[in-house]
């Protein structure tokens, strides 16, 4: 995916992240996954930032809210669109902008709908 | 209406300390005037009649011979005593032959002008003692001698009695509010101050308030005994108020687990719906199969944080039912594992298993299936891809299962309560409801035997299941 604008889905629950994966890949977008916080930010700083990131609240060893906020601090990546993906009863505070949510269970065309503002597919 | 007849214990008290004051001080006081009285009146009346007596003496040989002077001399002897008022001497005829009045005037007017003759004897009225004494020389009466005398004495001394009685009495009344007083701040003021205490609490609901200052009287037990239920209840508001809290952190947590594979099977139905039908290629086959397995794990993972959630229904109800069957442990755990191996493989974690040959019991395989799936899936889950170790062996009485891994582990404070209902050591981070331990520690329990941990903070955890072979006989050794 390098040398193309990419999209980096973080979440614990592994089908949750492939089939967001797949279905981004059929609309034609590059996309690249991690399984917590801490993976998605070495993910990050390994090469070219993505265009977006979708991004899960409840994560073991880094939760969606400490990666925003080593994501803030860190100037290379401090710009980079967040797609929050809420569940009942998270307490999404001080995650800063520019952040979407998108509250679970995710409309799949509400999703598609928001990826579309930040990024588009490589070829149609 | 009630309200109007009830006397204040402050009122009560003031009217007991008076009562028991006075009382025994009057009625002491009353007795003593009473003799005092009596011995002052009788002892004027034999005084009165002892001077009548001399006087007669006296004015005997005077009468005899008609010597009024000499009569009147003997009379006027009687100025030295002072409690005398009058004395006349009478002849046999009553008339007055010789008077005397200490309150000298002409008219005698304290004195009978005439007496009935031969009277005698002494005689008390509301102002004087009068005595009348025959006057007697030699056989021959001449006549009477009648002598007043005052009563000033024995008045002065009824006022004295009742003044000192008067006073008692004001001296009673004041130390009676003063004993109330200090009763009152003995009685009242400390169960006015339990009164006030119990009302603060009513209003603000707060029970941590205690009663204080209070001694170690009577009043003081009450008040130690109102603390202690006060804790009692501050304590269970504690405790109910905690419990409200798991449940409701319960309920968060389980409406994120029960919302995450409905997210996938949301994703994965809307993707199917998005694929026109009419360009369905062998690509799209493959990945229509891959879709519906995703679908097919997603429905067994719901349905099994269900079965979980009625699993607690059930044991809170006291309904969780063993059925026993001739089991085969080692067969069970070998399905359990072959369960995992893609889930292992997936993650690169090594499974080392050491299980007899045939381990037979009497147990409920279901049951006994969940609690083996339980504990693996943990091992997995907190085991941060390190090997986990398997075994199953047994002894003739019991069978012993260890699950090990080398994980985050659990920390002294926590594996006290990992068995209790929706605890969790870790965080919330790691996803599940937190029953699994329970439920399985239930079903442990229900077959009559033990499970147990052993754990180190990042160095991992062991836990161990002992359950009887056969029915009756225990599982646990300690």
């Amino acid at each position: 995916v390098s040398g193309q604008p990419w999209i980096l889905v973080v979440d614990d629950d592994e089908d949750i992240r492939d089939t967001i994966r797949s279905l981004l890949q059929l609309r034609g977008y590059s996309v690249d996954i991690a399984a917590d916080g801490a993976a998605g930010l070495e993910r990050m700083r390994a090469g070219a930032a993505p265009a977006l990131v979708i991004l899960d609240f409840m994560m073991p060893r880094m939760n969606g809210e400490e990666f925003r906020a080593a994501q803030l601090a860190d100037p290379a990546l401090s710009a980079v669109p967040v797609i929050l993906l809420t569940g009942a009863g998270d307490t999404a505070s001080a995650l800063g902008t520019p952040v979407e949510r998108i509250a679970k269970p995710i409309d799949l065309q509400l999703l598609f709908d928001t990826v579309a503002r930040f990024c588009t597919p490589r070829d149609r | 209406m009630a309200a109007s007849r009830v006397v204040s214990i402050r009122t009560r008290l003031t009217a007991l300390s008076v009562l028991a004051t006075l009382a025994p001080v009057g009625a002491a006081l009353g007795f003593v005037a009473e003799r005092d009285l009596r011995d002052i009146r009788n002892e004027m009346m034999s005084s009165s009649a002892l001077i009548g007596y001399v006087i007669a003496e006296y004015s005997a040989s005077a009468m005899a011979f008609e010597d009024h002077g000499d009569a009147q001399r003997t009379l006027n002897g009687l100025t030295r005593d002072e409690n005398v008022i009058a004395a006349g001497l009478y002849d046999n005829g009553g008339r007055l032959f010789a008077g005397y009045e200490r309150r000298a005037t002409d008219s005698f007017s304290a004195l009978p002008k005439h007496i009935r003759a031969a009277g005698s004897g002494t005689a008390i009225d509301g102002e004087h003692v009068t005595v009348t004494q025959p006057v007697v020389s030699q056989g021959t009466r001449y006549g009477s001698l009648v002598v007043l005398v005052s009563l000033q004495h024995l008045r002065s001394r009824i006022r004295a009695y009742m003044l000192s009685m008067g006073l008692l009495g004001l001296g009673a009344i004041a130390a009676a509010g003063l004993l109330a007083l200090m009763l009152e701040r003995m009685v009242s003021r400390p169960l006015l101050a339990l009164a006030d205490v119990a009302r603060r609490i009513a209003a603000t609901e707060d029970y941590s308030v205690r009663a204080t200052g209070v001694g170690r009287d009577e009043i003081g037990l009450l008040a130690g005994a109102f603390n202690r239920m006060l804790s009692e209840i501050d304590g269970r508001q504690k405790q109910a108020q905690q419990a409200i809290r798991v449940r409701d952190d319960f309920l968060s947590i389980a409406s994120h687990e029960l919302k995450t594979p409905l997210t996938s099977l949301k994703l994965q139905v809307q993707g199917l719906i998005m694929m026109p039908p009419a360009s369905l290629s062998r690509d799209d086959g493959a990945r229509l199969e891959q879709t519906l397995n995703v679908v097919d794990r997603q429905i067994v993972r719901l349905d099994k944080l269900i079965t979980n959630l009625l699993d607690v229904s059930r044991i809170a109800a006291g309904r969780l039912v063993i059925e026993t069957a001739e089991t085969d442990l080692s067969q069970l755990v070998h399905e359990v594992t072959r369960q995992f191996e893609p889930q292992l493989t997936r993650l690169n974690c090594r499974l080392d298993a050491r299980i007899e040959a045939s381990v037979v019991g009497s147990w409920d395989p279901p049951r006994i299936d969940q609690v083996v799936t339980n504990l693996l899936s943990n091992a997995i889950k907190y085991g941060g891809g390190k090997p986990i170790e398997l075994i199953v062996d047994a002894t003739a009485e019991r069978a012993r299962l260890v699950v090990r891994d080398q994980g985050i582990g659990i920390s002294a404070e926590d594996q006290k309560r990992i068995f209790d209902r929706f605890e969790r050591a870790a965080s919330l981070s790691y996803g599940g409801l937190g029953l699994g331990l329970f439920i399985s520690s239930q079903i442990v329990r229900a077959h009559g035997g033990t499970i147990r941990v052993e754990s180190t903070p990042d160095v991992g955890s062991t836990f161990t299941v002992e359950l009887p072979r056969r029915p009756g006989s225990r599982g646990a050794s300690t």
